[in-house]
């Protein structure tokens, strides 16, 4: 055997493994791009910017200079200078660093007091109401975006005394509306995760006579050479000022400087095709290795709850996973795991749908033998609920139609093992 | 707007030539950076990657990849691999290819100079076995090096390590290959 045979032999790698070195290059080759763009539109900013700042010192100049000599005994009342200038600025922060070192900032951080997250969420379990709408927004985490979802909260004067270190801001003006609008993302206080933010909208408006500012305020946001843009928007309806959904947003609040809403976004997944889970792992929930997860919590799948059901998920019962070594292969698997973002419903199979079933088997039945919600729980208290597995497709998936890569039957054997899933349903699992 | 795998192979499977199109336009510098880390040589990397596509219009029916990056990716390997080991014997190429391979002489035992003739299949086998004993870490970097071909600042990038970090998992990675290997048989006194 030479060194040709083991290149030769990698021909032949199993494809997922290379398919996850394939993201990660992808990826970051993405990320190389986008940065070279910031640097030109950044040093494309310097400088208008400062044309911007020359232009106006000329203004001033030239209008000092119009009241000297007005002064010097000519007619009196020269112009204000300052009337009618408006030095706006519709410029952007740019968003904190989101690397790797995001978890660093942990001792650096301002000390803030930790707000347990369910403190803010609605009475209840802070479930979105099903018959809402679901309100989506993209977020700029750095060199990612992530898809965050409003989620009902506590009230605005909570959320108000929960915000945390800012994670990205975006201002724009509407000539239309008349209104300026600034919304500003933060971290919860005490937190270094991105799993929830909180958002600060603010509707002023820039010229007097205009409408009013709370209503609806259909703000374009994003600039030309800025960073960090967030785009507003909900399926079918129009973010407003105030609150349009009862429980879903804080209440608007009227201050001299404009209406204020807050409200609490829960992170769904990134916005990309596809991309690797470890990445939401390591950047969203600070999970950096298995140690960071505390424990996992299983649960039946409640796909079938007509009676039957119910009994079967009994039957199935509740499971916390605490033991290390079984945590420590959950993690494995999941960082092996590629996300395809929502919506994909086509990759999918629960296993309770067969259109051509046999109407003597209940199918539903089985999609609850065969699934499990997960909730995790990090080290740091917060908890990740929205991981489901089914043992019919070997697949992690999430509602909304989140996606992942299926396991090897390696993975789908080890998941079932500490999952407590028997496939062949001979029994039944839990504690 | 670029279209997804799926609508790509269907367009093969319809035999229409947009697929080539379309194929050139979502994969085309990704194959043409999986050919140059082997070649070393813009020409050749481009006549690689025509290759390639040569290769999927033939095979697409009746292959259907899921996922057309790999599959087409994997054909760019080959291809490149192939041409340069004609090449090579008329003019040394340096390319990232030619480094990695002499690295994989860690892997090789000393003194087994002989060719032991090798069962290709059960040593596939074995690699994707050993492959699999690693962390996620450590197999994104094996196969950056060995199956990519990638220079060390890259896999330092997109695995977000330092350079000699790279440059140390990838020895012990090798070395544990080696070990991996001797312990299956592969090699005899």
């Amino acid at each position: 055997m030479n060194k040709n045979d083991i290149s030769d032999a990698m021909d032949f790698v199993d494809e997922d493994m290379i398919r996850h070195t394939e993201i990660m290059r992808k990826k970051w080759t993405q990320q190389k791009k986008e940065s070279g763009l910031k640097r030109k539109w950044r040093s494309f900013g310097a400088a208008a910017a400062a044309c911007l700042v020359l232009f106006f010192i000329l203004i001033v100049l030239v209008a000092v200079s119009i009241v000297r000599r007005a002064n010097d005994g000519q007619e009196e009342g020269g112009t204000s200078v300052a009337e009618g200038m408006t030095a706006e600025e519709s410029g952007q922060s740019e968003p904190e660093e989101m690397t790797a070192s995001h978890s660093e900032t942990d001792g650096s951080e301002p000390s803030e007091e930790f707000v347990a997250i369910e403190t803010l969420l609605a009475a209840g379990d802070g479930a979105m109401d099903m018959e809402m709408a679901q309100v989506l927004e993209k977020v700029s985490l750095g060199d990612d975006t992530g898809l965050y979802e409003v989620v009902a909260s506590a009230g605005s004067e909570v959320l108000t005394e929960s915000i945390g270190t800012e994670v990205c801001r975006v201002e724009a003006q509407s000539e239309s509306t008349g209104t300026e609008v600034s919304v500003v993302y933060y971290r919860v206080a005490g937190h270094s995760d991105l799993q929830y933010l909180i958002r600060r909208q603010t509707v002023t408006e820039i010229s007097a006579g205009s409408n009013a500012a709370g209503t609806e305020g259909s703000a374009e946001v994003g600039a030309a050479g800025t960073e960090g843009s967030a785009e507003v928007g909900a399926a079918g309806t129009e973010s407003s000022a105030e609150s349009n959904a009862a429980g879903t947003e804080g209440s608007a609040e009227s201050n001299a400087d404009g209406i204020e809403t807050f409200s609490l976004m829960k992170f769904l997944c990134l916005d990309s095709e596809e991309y690797a889970y470890s990445e939401v792992l390591r950047l969203v929930y600070q999970i950096q290795s298995a140690e960071d997860i505390a424990e996992i919590l299983v649960k039946p799948s409640k796909a079938d709850n007509t009676d039957e059901g119910k009994r079967l998920q009994e039957q199935i019962g509740e499971r916390t996973v605490t033991d290390a070594d079984e945590i420590e292969a959950i993690y494995e698997i999941l960082c092996s795991l590629t996300c395809y973002g929502s919506d994909r419903w086509d990759l999918i199979e629960l296993g309770g749908r067969d259109i051509d079933a046999d109407p003597a088997v209940n199918y539903s039945s089985s999609a609850v033998w065969l699934g499990r919600y997960l909730t995790i729980t990090t080290d740091y208290g917060n908890e990740i609920d929205g991981l489901k597995y089914t043992a019919y497709s070997d697949m992690f998936y999430e509602f909304s139609g989140i996606a992942y890569s299926t396991l090897t039957q390696e993975q789908a054997q080890r998941v079932c093992e500490i999952l407590e899933i028997d496939a062949d349903g001979t029994e039944a699992g839990g504690d | 707007m670029t279209l997804r795998d799926s609508e790509i192979v269907a367009l093969y499977w319809e035999r229409d030539e947009e697929a080539l199109t379309e194929t050139e336009k979502k994969y085309g510098r990704y194959l043409k950076k999986i050919a140059f880390n082997v070649l070393a040589d813009f020409g050749d990397s481009e006549e690689c990657v025509n290759d390639t596509y040569f290769k999927a219009w033939n095979s697409m029916p009746t292959q259907r990849p899921e996922f057309l990056s790999t599959y087409l990716g994997a054909l760019t390997r080959r291809r490149a691999i192939d041409m340069y080991r004609k090449r090579n014997s008329q003019k040394r190429i340096g390319s990232q290819y030619a480094v990695a391979l002499e690295e994989l002489e860690d892997c090789v035992a000393v003194g087994n100079a002989t060719e032991q003739e090798v069962d290709e299949h059960i040593l596939r086998e074995v690699i994707n076995a050993w492959l699999k004993t690693l962390s996620q870490e450590g197999r994104d970097v094996f196969i950056g090096r060995y199956y990519f071909h990638d220079s060390l600042e890259d896999i330092a990038g997109y695995c977000r390590f330092s350079v000699p970090k790279v440059k140390s998992m990838l020895y012990r990675l090798r070395l544990g290959l080696k070990t991996y290997l001797e312990e299956e048989g592969f090699y005899y006194e």
